[in-house]
Formats: C-alpha cells, structure tokens, sequence
C-alpha cells in the first residue's frame, strides 16, 4: 500500500485504488478475489485518507489523479465509485463470491453488490471504458417495488469462508463444513459465530453494532492485537459446559503437559489439506509452494487446498504454550539502504530483474525458477543491483536475497555473500493452526504416551522444511523435536525409557520375584527358628524403628505413585487420587520425607556401615545365602550384605533427591534437562524398586524372627548370636558371659545401637 | 380438550416440519424493503424509477441499521482508522497494523 504522500512515482506501489482490484483478470482467475475483495467496503475503500469520499473528491478535484498522493494517483474513483460496506456479502446466503471479485477486478466499484447478490444483473466494464448497467431481477420485488431478501444473522459459516476458506487453508491448513479435513465442532453444528461473536464490551469501547468479532490471538499477524483474546478459549468453553461442550479429565496426561502445551497441540495432530509451505517471489509473482510430500516428492499436492495429510509443525505462541503452527516459508528481496532498513522490493522491481536474467537461467519451469546455487543467486543479485539503479526510492542499492534462514548479498567483489538471517524477513513463529480439530479419540495420548513419545511420531521424529530449496535444490528439513528444544541424544535417551524401560521393567521384578522364589524353595529361609525365642535386647531404637517406617511408608507411596506414572495407569489414578495433580503433589511430598529418612537414617546407621576385615568372610561365604547348607558368618551389628545395601540405597537415595527434586519445576527446566532428569529418575527408581525386594525378603522370611526389629525392636540373643556374631562377642558375651535370659531393661545398655 | 389437543398436536407437527427443513435455522424472510440509490433515491425496478442504478448499502441498509457505526469494525477498516505515513519508524514500508497498509 502507498503511502499517502510520496515524493516520486518510485514509491508508490498499490495506491489504494490499485489495491481494491489488483489481480489477473483472465477468465479462470477473475474470480479470485483482489485485496479489495476480502475487504466488505466501507472505510478505507469509501473514504481516503483525509475522511474524503473518494468519488465525489476526484470529481470535484480530477488533478488528483496526477499528483503522487497514494489514494489518487492514476485512479478512476470517479468513474468506478466506491466500494461501500456490502452487508449482503456476510448476511446472503448464495452471495457470488466470485462475481463480487469479477465486478472489483473490473473497476465496477458500486456496481459489485448489486452483481454479486443476485439482485440484478451488470453489463459493461469501467476497465473497458464502458458505464456498466443494471438489470433488476424483478422476482425479488414485491408489487410495491420493495425487495424482499431471506437475510441471516449471524452470518453463516459459507460466507466467513469466501474470505477465510482461502487465505486461512494458505496459512494453516484451514477448512470448514468439510468432511475430509473435519473439525469436531463443526461436526456438532457449530457455526464460525457461535465462537466468533460480535463483542459488546464497555470496557473496550465496543458495542454489539460495530461488528468487532471475538478473536484468539495470532501469532504473526497483526489484527486489532487490542481485541486478543476476546473469544472464549478451548478451556473456558469445556470446563463450563458452553453449548454442551464436554468436560474432559485429563487423567492420562500428565500435569505439566497440560501446562506446557496447548489444547491444539494433542487436539490437532493432522491437517488433511495442503497447507502453504512457503512462496517464492522471485519471479515478481507471488508464487506459492503447497506442502512438501517429503516421503514420497513426486506426490506433493499441486496446489493449497488439495486433500493431503500433513502434521503441523510446533513452534511456542504468545502465551508461552506449544501449538501447532505453520511458518510458511518466504523467499524474499530487500534492499538494504544507507539508513540500515532493509526494505523489501516491490514486485514490479522483482519482475524486472528476472526478465533481464531469465534467458540465462534457463529454469526447468520459468514460473518457479527456485533459486538455490551460488551462482543462480550472484546472477540475480546482479542483476538486481543493475535495474535498481536510479530507483528514486533508494539512497543506495545493496539487494538482498533472504531464503531459508540465510541471506545472500554481493561483497565488493561482486560475489555472493551467505549470512545467518538477522533482519525482519526471519519470522520463524508460524501462523497459529487452531481449527480442524479432531474428536477426542483421535487426539495425541489418546493411545497412550507413545503416541508422541517414539520414534513412529511426528512430535519429535516428524521432519519439517526449514528451507524450500537448500544447496541442492531439495527441501531442506530438520526434526520436529530439534526445533522444540529437544536434541538427538535426548531423544534416544527418552527412547530408550519409552522402547525398553517401560515395557521390561514388570518382568525384570517378576523375574526378580522368582528368582528370590526360587531361593526360598531351595536354599530355604536361615534354619534357626527364632519366633519362640524370648525378645529380650532392643536391637532397633525408637529412634530407628521411627526412621525406618517413615522411610518404608514414603517409599511405598513413591513406588506406588511412581508406578502410576511410569505406566499412565489411569485406574489407579482415578481409583486412588482422582486427578494426576493429586498424585504428583502426593509423589512430591512423600519424596521430600523420605528424604529426610534417608539423611537421618545416615547419621543413625553409618557409624555401623563401616566396613571390616572380617566382612570379607561374610562375602566369601555369600552371607550363607548360597550353597544349600548353613554355614556361620561373622558380622557386626550390620553384616556386610546390610552394609553393601545400605551405602548402595544411600547413592539411590541421593540420585533419587538429586534428580527428584529439580522435577518438582519441571516446566522451568529446558526440555533437555527435564528428559534427562527423568529418564535418570525412572531408570534407578526401578533399581530402587527391585533392591527394596529383596532386601524385604531377606528381611522376613528369609530370615525369621527378623521382623520383629520393625515391631518392638526387639530381639532374641539366639538371633543376635546368629546373625551378628561379632557383635555378640564384643558385647553380650563378654559381659558377665552373655544376656541370655536379661531383661530388655538390662540389655538396653549393652545395645550399641542405641547408645 | 380434544381442540387443544388437536391444537397442540398440529403445533407440534408443524414444529418438526420446519426442524427437518432447516425452516429453524437462523435465515428469515427480511421485512420488505425499498432499495436506494447513492443519491438516497428509491429504486422501482417495477415502475423502472432509477431503474438504471446500482443500489447502494448506505442509503438501503443504512436507513434503519446505524451504517457509521458498523463500519468501525475491523473488518470493514482493517488498519484505515490507524493508517499513517510513519506508523512504523522501523518498517517504513509498514503504514498500519492491518491489512491495509500492512503490506
């Protein structure tokens, strides 16, 4: 668009008359619509700049048409009219969008209202010279001569898609009442209004008349930005019920997904019309590329809109969330000027260029000469920095060429330069995709958490296009998880939890838990049967017993809590926490008390872990676990098997903390360390898991009479002499030649666990 | 009661009649009305009165419905109401935050 006032022709590149009606006018595309043919009229195609009407101003002021003022300059406002707020093109079913476009290409202004509802028929052309007419369809009239038209209110949905149906299918893959690339609400009957409202909010000034409509808040574009956020968002509409709209649970998605991605993102795994992929103007057309078909190139879709699967790529919006957007991809020229802007290059400047090098390029299809090797790219920059010169619109010419995240310019000798892009025309955001949205059965996680979590999904494996013609003049693509933070290592790391921790860990416990089966049946639990043996020496403080049950309970609920969220068991969830909040608050707290059992249970028990020449005794004979027959082992108050699993849960416990803990902020924590730290977390918790098994078995039946520790604390001198003979010696039997038969009040002194 | 009956059966008839045809949907016969010409002139294209004129919103739709009131929509301004020259210092090329001027 011109500005209003320019000092040379150079400057002006649509003046607004240009702008309602530009566009091919050849039969099959007159019917596309111009600029002005997404705009309804009124405002700035029925007043200039100055609050004037156009047509009355340029009959009572025709030197305008000569002067460089951009709402003039070489127009015909006088003869076309102005285009004046067709309400009909809203609110009239079976409104010809096309011959509305036709009517505008054509300069018949006024004229196009008329033509486009149906309510008459206009020949002649102002384009042509010619003083279009009219031709009322006299059926619409009644006898009085009153038109009698079926209007609707609110608009419905055909006609919002005239406009949107076509730009929005470029931008993000955008179609309604269609079947194919449906839309869950559009299923359930909802219309483009229904969501879209008109707005009637004091606060912001706006009145239900002023047809301002309730808007999200697009990423790239700016559109009346002070109106963001005026519709009501997925969440309002669900939770509350509006218009019956379902309230779902959540239950199998995890907290902090629900917190770091949008509702579109699982909602919209897949668009099923080709979308943009970007557009070339190289040509000094805007030449649009449909997506790419990367897995099979020679089916690419020939144009947007044609029917083609496709997943979105995922970039964060305003709002911080990830959602699925589409960039769309633009290769673009500039001029850099002395004032350091980068300005970009008018079509006509484009075209200009290209004509003079098209010969010597030779493209394979003039119309997409795609532009990829140095040596094409110096040519056109060249060519370029030849037909600008003496454009009055530039101190200075420097043209850039802007493609793929680079951009290329000429040094003074002439030859290309490569850059990493730095200016505007870097936009990465992508535009916002948040309709066609699937039935919740179709949506990410429905399946469970590998419906992104492998190497099958497009989440993290999925290939975008980040360049429509690299170095070789194929598409250049990237990982879908590169371009949300997360790098290849991290992803085999997930991998690795998501293809071979989670589905084998039931049977290396299970295996475990035979194994230790096994050992029962065949070694047998230590033959001394102490159950009837008279409890006389507290072997376990209060202190201790407190120590050792806060870090059992904590322990259980972590491995319970952990469980459920190792596997995404909903039943469970439900069954015992109602909501994935609960458990993962549950999950924190009851790791926040085990660990302070566990640094308690080090100041109690590490003076007793030290290890001591007799322990290797203790191993050589395997504790006399092993073997099939009863062997003595020496040990102290812990045996070296005690000992070996103590320090061994102390490292768990400090990998747990130290990995845990960071967890409780997950959604600060870049996506890296927030995988790392839970692959890490997964991983030894089932080592924790499988150490706290058998250290059970080996803590009750595989050793009778032990239990009893965890009770009262207290034990018999049989057990002690058993188990803890070094210890036994040192200080029962050397006093006054044993405790047997003292009381727990005598031996409380004689306890160096508890003293 | 057999009349009320009867009355409340054809009302229910009728009901589900214009359900299945759409009759509920939101379209409606829009009272009649005079189309006008630019100049607020009727158009007649029965007694041919300015017969030969494009009908024009403002005056037609504009006689009962505040027309300068629903042009302030963003739709119908996109970006005019805030288009200047140096609307953006940094993008000169750049003369409004909508469509028309955006570009």
């Amino acid at each position: 668009m011109a500005k209003k006032h320019n000092k040379t022709p150079d400057e002006i590149d649509l003046t607004t008359f240009e702008w309602v009606s530009v566009g091919p006018t050849d039969p099959k595309q007159i019917g596309q619509p111009s600029c002005g043919g997404c705009h309804p009229g009124g405002g700035g195609l029925e007043f200039d700049r100055d609050g004037k009407r156009y047509d009355k101003r340029l009959k009572s002021e025709p030197e305008l048409a000569n002067t460089l003022d951009g709402d003039y300059y070489k127009s015909k406002w006088d003869k076309s009219g102005v285009v004046e707020a067709d309400c009909l093109l809203c609110h009239l079913p079976g409104y010809s969008f096309q011959e509305r476009n036709k009517q505008l290409k054509m300069w018949n202004y006024k004229w196009a209202s008329t033509a486009a509802s149906g309510i008459g028929q206009v020949k002649g052309f102002v384009r042509e010279g010619q003083s279009p007419t009219v031709t009322y369809n006299k059926r619409l009239f009644n006898e009085d001569g009153q038109i009698v038209l079926s209007i609707t209110y609110p608009p419905p949905s055909e006609n919002c898609n005239f406009c949107h149906g076509i730009s929005d299918a470029k931008k993000r893959g955008f179609s309604w009442n269609d079947r194919r690339n449906h839309d869950v609400h559009n299923a359930r009957g909802l219309q483009c209004a229904d969501c879209h409202p008109a707005i009637d909010d004091p606060k912001k000034g706006v009145k239900k008349i002023n047809h301002q409509f309730a808007k999200g808040n697009e990423n790239v574009s700016t559109v009346r930005d002070d109106l963001d956020n005026t519709i009501m968002t997925c969440r309002e509409c669900h939770q509350k019920g509006y218009m019956g709209a379902p309230r779902p649970l959540h239950l199998s998605v995890r907290p902090n997904h629900l917190e770091k991605l949008s509702c579109e993102f699982c909602h919209i795994p897949v668009l099923h019309i080709a979308a943009g992929e970007g557009f070339d103007v190289t040509t000094g057309q805007m030449v649009n590329y449909p997506k790419f078909n990367l897995k099979d190139p020679a089916n690419s879709p020939k144009t947007i809109g044609e029917y083609f699967d496709w997943h979105p790529r995922y970039g964060r919006i305003k709002n911080g969330l990830l959602a699925p957007v589409n960039p769309l991809l633009g290769v673009l020229y500039t001029n850099l000027d002395s004032d350091g802007i980068y300005y970009p290059l008018f079509a006509r400047e484009i075209k200009k260029a290209y004509e003079k090098i098209k010969d010597v390029l030779k493209p394979s299809d003039p119309n997409r000469p795609e532009l990829h090797t140095p040596e094409q790219i110096k040519l056109m920059l060249s060519a370029l920095s030849e037909t600008l010169k003496g454009n009055a619109r530039f101190h200075q010419v420097k043209p850039n060429y802007h493609k793929g995240g680079k951009i290329y310019y000429l040094n003074e000798g002439g030859e290309v330069v490569v850059e990493e892009e730095h200016t505007w025309a870097a936009h990465a955001e992508g535009f916002n995709i948040n309709h066609n949205v699937a039935p919740a059965g179709l949506a990410l996680g429905a399946k469970g958490c590998a419906d992104c979590h492998s190497s099958e999904s497009h989440v993290f494996k999925g290939q975008v296009v980040v360049d429509l013609f690299g170095p070789d003049g194929k598409p250049v693509t990237i990982s879908s998880g590169r371009l949300i933070g997360c790098s290849p290592w991290v992803f085999a790391l997930n991998q690795f939890h998501q293809l071979y921790l989670t589905p084998y860990v039931s049977i290396v416990i299970l295996l475990l838990v035979f194994a230790l089966v096994l050992h029962y049946t065949g070694q047998g639990p230590k033959v001394a049967d102490f159950y009837d043996a008279p409890a006389t020496i507290e072997w376990f403080s209060l202190t201790e017993r407190w120590v050792h049950l806060f870090r059992l309970i904590s322990f259980l609920i972590l491995a319970f809590t952990g469980y459920i969220f190792f596997y995404n068991n909903v039943t469970f969830l439900k069954m015992s926490f109602g909501s994935p909040k609960t458990a993962v608050v549950v999950h924190w707290v009851a790791g926040i008390v085990f660990a302070v059992a566990s640094v308690m249970s080090l100041k109690l028990w590490v003076p007793y872990a030290r290890f001591a020449p007799y322990d290797k005794e203790w191993l050589a004979k395997k504790g006399g676990y092993i073997g099939g027959k009863e062997v003595e082992v020496p040990a102290g108050r812990m045996n070296a098997g005690q000992k070996i699993f103590f320090w061994f849960t102390t490292v768990l416990s400090a990998i747990m903390v130290v990995t845990g803990v960071p967890l409780i902020f997950k959604s600060s924590l870049p996506l890296s360390l927030s995988c790392l730290l839970s692959t890490i977390h997964g991983f030894f918790a089932v080592v924790f898991f499988a150490s706290v098994i058998a250290h059970a078995y080996l803590g009750t039946i595989a050793n009778p009479g032990t239990w009893r520790i965890l009770v009262d604390g207290k034990v018999s001198n049989a057990w002690i002499k058993k188990h803890h003979s070094v210890w036994y010696k040192e200080h029962i039997e050397k006093d006054e030649g044993g405790t047997e038969g003292k009381s727990s009040e005598e031996s409380k002194d004689n306890s160096s666990i508890s003293s | 009661m057999v009349k009320l009956r009867y009355l409340f059966a054809m009302k229910l008839f009728w009901l589900l009649v214009a359900m299945a045809t759409g009759l509920y949907a939101k379209t409606w016969i829009h009272t009649p009305f005079f189309l006008k010409a630019e100049d607020g002139q009727i158009i007649n294209p029965l007694t041919g009165e300015n017969a030969d004129q494009p009908y024009s919103s403002r005056q037609t739709c504009g006689a009962c419905h505040n027309y300068d009131e629903i042009v302030k929509g963003y739709h119908f301004q996109q970006g005019w109401d805030r288009i200047k020259d140096n609307f953006d210092p940094k993008k000169p090329w750049v003369l409004s935050d909508g469509m028309m001027g955006k570009f």
